[in-house]
């Protein structure tokens, strides 16, 4: 099996079992080089090496969820804010002594 | 350019740490945000307290989740600030001594809003807030001696501390498109 990129593209080099990004004309194509290597290089050593396949897709996997949890939070205190400056204008005023203390806990 | 197994994870390692501190860092302000809502909409409620003062709090209040807009703007800006702030000192007090128009006990509140929103921001946006202090540092403190020079004196003005907060808002009322008001739906 040769190379699935071709020789002179980034990507899969099996042949010589190193990934090489090779510059292409314009910053779309070098970015889109980088992306290649990325995923085509990823996906190669995680067939050649299961260990460092198993925790790439761990960390993927962990990163995945804490975008999603950090957005569920943050929507939430989002809300919660909210709540609170609606809370605030209504009263106007309100003791700021154990608002600090919340703080201190 | 080639990456070994470890490189690799050691990256995926660091995007999974920085998204984890920023989650962190969000729920460990929320605090500080209630009290910076507290205190804001006091004076907001304060008939005494300028019209100008009044839209830096809500510029503010309305920023606590968000900024990044305003705070890459100021970062932009500051080398033009730090020049009006050596050469200009008239035009650079009606920019930053906002505070002065504040009674005694509302100043004292304005400035606990400023430190509450420093620490929102920091929580928000760290390294970009680390940014524009340094930048301030390493400008305003050359700006400060020319100034010195020239008059003679030194003339540290009173809010130094709060200059990035002045600059945000100011910076907020020349964008000619105002960031967006976020409307919650609960």
């Amino acid at each position: 099996m040769g190379d699935a990129l071709g020789d002179n593209q980034s990507g899969l080099h099996l042949k010589t079992g190193k990934l090489e990004v090779t510059a292409s004309d314009g910053l779309i194509g070098s970015f889109l080089d980088f992306l290649s290597y990325i995923w085509f290089g990823t996906i190669d050593r995680m067939i050649g090496h299961p260990v460092f396949g198993v925790s790439a897709l761990c960390l993927l996997f962990l990163i995945v969820d804490r975008i999603y949890r950090a957005r569920r939070e943050k929507y939430a205190l989002e809300i919660e804010y909210r709540k609170w400056r609606e809370t605030a204008i209504i009263q106007k005023s309100l003791p700021f002594k154990e608002i600090d203390d919340n703080i201190k806990e | 350019m080639t990456m070994n197994e470890y490189q690799i994870l050691l990256f995926l390692l660091g995007v999974a740490s920085v998204i984890e501190m920023g989650r962190r860092l969000s729920k460990a302000a929320q605090p500080y945000r209630k009290t910076l809502a507290e205190k804001g909409e006091f004076l907001l409620s304060d008939p005494t307290v300028p019209a100008d003062i009044k839209r830096t709090i809500r510029v503010f209040l309305g920023e606590a989740f968000g900024g990044r807009l305003l705070l890459i703007a100021t970062c932009i800006a500051i080398p033009i600030f730090a020049f009006i702030f050596a050469f200009f000192p008239r035009f650079w007090s009606s920019i930053a001594d906002r505070r002065k128009k504040l009674s005694g006990e509302n100043a004292k509140i304005y400035d606990e809003f400023i430190r509450l929103s420093n620490i929102v921001s920091f929580a928000n946006h760290p390294i970009i807030l680390a940014c524009v202090f340094i930048e301030i540092a390493l400008l305003f403190t050359p700006a400060l001696i020319i100034r010195t020079l020239i008059k003679g004196a030194i003339q540290v003005p009173d809010n130094f501390y709060a200059i990035n907060v002045n600059l945000e808002s100011y910076i907020h009322d020349l964008l000619p498109m105002r960031l967006p008001v976020r409307i919650y739906r609960h």
